[in-house]
């Protein structure tokens, strides 16, 4: 196993372009070995890009890409024989047999481990010798996310892991994936727009927004830094805050002002108290909360 | 054991479930001396990252509401604050600050509100007792 300061992943100034259009603008990434990393960011950002290009499947148009230490390019057949990867769409063959899969999966991968697969499929009560066209979208999901395990992976890709998931299974799914981690500390990369379940799992998330990486840090952070102020003052409210240390933006509801803050907060909370007659009070972000605020472009203001 | 966890509260997780065990102990529903699960356990059990749960134990443990005996596990400690003074007092104010928008809204006045506090001090008080002496 990796040590935790190495890099998992590391992608530095990526570019994809696609029939002339930009589809990765310079993605940086750096996902620390041993952690659970989420990739949020609307359809379209170039979540799924950059996966495929990290397992090799797609070639980068410029950047570079180190996987487990090993260059993604010119290493890519190694690193895919350590790295399991659950695509969004699953590329099945539709009339085959569960099973027949399977030993597909077993002639393809020197270390597969078809005990863990099994273990998957029974918590998932896969039917192993049913076709994988009869599956539902959540036992499709299911299915990929068994093959996934199933290289023994350093490294799990996950591209959106709980589509078409109801209650019960998105809770398996997370405690299955809270034993990986727990076990054998694995790293685990994960695009998703479920972000309240990568809350329970995630110790990093990066959001990605039109072919870059815009915000990478841990949730804990996120939710001790960022946050809203909402201020009133007797007196003239403060001029020109927009450019006080910390602060992100300034909204005005009628007198009041509501202040986002990335960061001290207790700076600049102390600093409006400097004001005549003013009360502020401090308002936790939920993750969602925030990314809306970095990502959130072209919302509809009331 | 089992501690409600709720994502999207805008609240690390770690601080939820700090928050949960500091009031069981406050209450008595965790004993000194009990064993809280183990990490991986709790891990599982709860559906969250396990260095979460490292976390909160590490920042009590740090308080000093819990103990950890190295290869035996976590235990609740029953002794006061480990916290510094002004770490105390912050805390403190922090949680009357909660009491007194309450109070505000109710229009209590200064003397009810500090008579309700001492009455639940004595209450609790009284209720520990007969816990222990019902232990004994």
């Amino acid at each position: 196993m990796m040590a935790d300061s190495e890099k998992a992943v590391l992608v530095q100034g990526l570019t994809k372009v696609f029939g002339g259009q930009e589809v990765l603008k310079g993605v940086n990434l750096e996902v620390p070995g041993g952690s659970v990393f989420a990739l949020f960011g609307p359809n379209g950002a170039g979540k799924t890009t950059t996966l495929k290009i990290i397992l090799n499947l797609l070639q980068p148009t410029g950047g570079k890409i180190e996987v487990l230490g090993m260059d993604g390019v010119a290493r890519s057949q190694e690193i895919r024989s350590k790295v399991g990867y659950q695509p969004e769409t699953p590329n099945f063959y539709y009339r085959a047999r569960v099973e027949n899969i399977f030993s597909l999966c077993r002639s393809l991968y020197p270390r597969w481990n078809q005990a863990r697969v099994d273990r998957y499929c029974d918590i998932f009560d896969l039917p192993v010798r049913g076709r994988v066209s009869d599956l539902s979208k959540g036992k499709m999901t299911l299915l990929g996310m068994a093959l996934a395990v199933g290289p023994d992976p350093e490294l799990l890709l996950l591209d959106e892991p709980f589509t078409g998931l109801d209650p019960l299974r998105r809770r398996q799914l997370l405690q299955l994936l809270v034993e990986e981690m727990a076990g054998e500390g694995r790293t685990i990369l994960v695009s998703s727009h479920q972000i309240q379940d990568m809350e329970r799992i995630a110790d990093r998330v990066a959001f990605m927004v039109r072919g870059r990486v815009i915000l990478s840090r841990t949730v804990d952070e996120l939710l001790r830094d960022e946050k809203k102020i909402r201020a009133a003052f007797s007196g003239p409210a403060p001029e020109g805050m927009e450019g006080w240390p910390g602060v992100r933006r300034v909204e005005r509801e009628g007198s009041r002002l509501l202040v986002t803050v990335s960061g001290q907060v207790e700076e600049v909370a102390g600093r409006l108290s400097g004001y005549d007659g003013a009360a502020c009070e401090g308002i936790d972000q939920t993750l969602e909360d925030i990314f809306i605020n970095y990502a959130g472009e072209g919302l509809i203001n009331g | 054991m089992w501690f409600r966890v709720e994502p999207g509260r805008g609240v690390p997780i770690y601080i939820q479930i700090m928050d949960q065990i500091r009031r069981s102990v406050a209450g008595g529903t965790l004993a000194p001396g009990e064993q809280l699960p183990s990490v991986r356990d709790l891990a599982l059990q709860l559906a969250i990252n396990p260095n979460t749960i490292s976390k909160a134990y590490q920042e009590l443990e740090h308080e000093g509401v819990v103990y950890t005996l190295r290869g035996r596990g976590t235990f609740v400690s029953g002794q006061a604050s480990a916290l510094s003074e002004s770490d105390r007092l912050k805390r403190l104010d922090e949680s009357v600050d909660k009491l007194l928008v309450e109070a505000y809204h109710l229009g209590c006045t200064t003397g009810e509100v500090l008579g309700a506090v001492k009455k639940r001090i004595k209450d609790r008080e009284a209720s520990k007792e007969g816990a222990d002496d019902g232990r004994q």
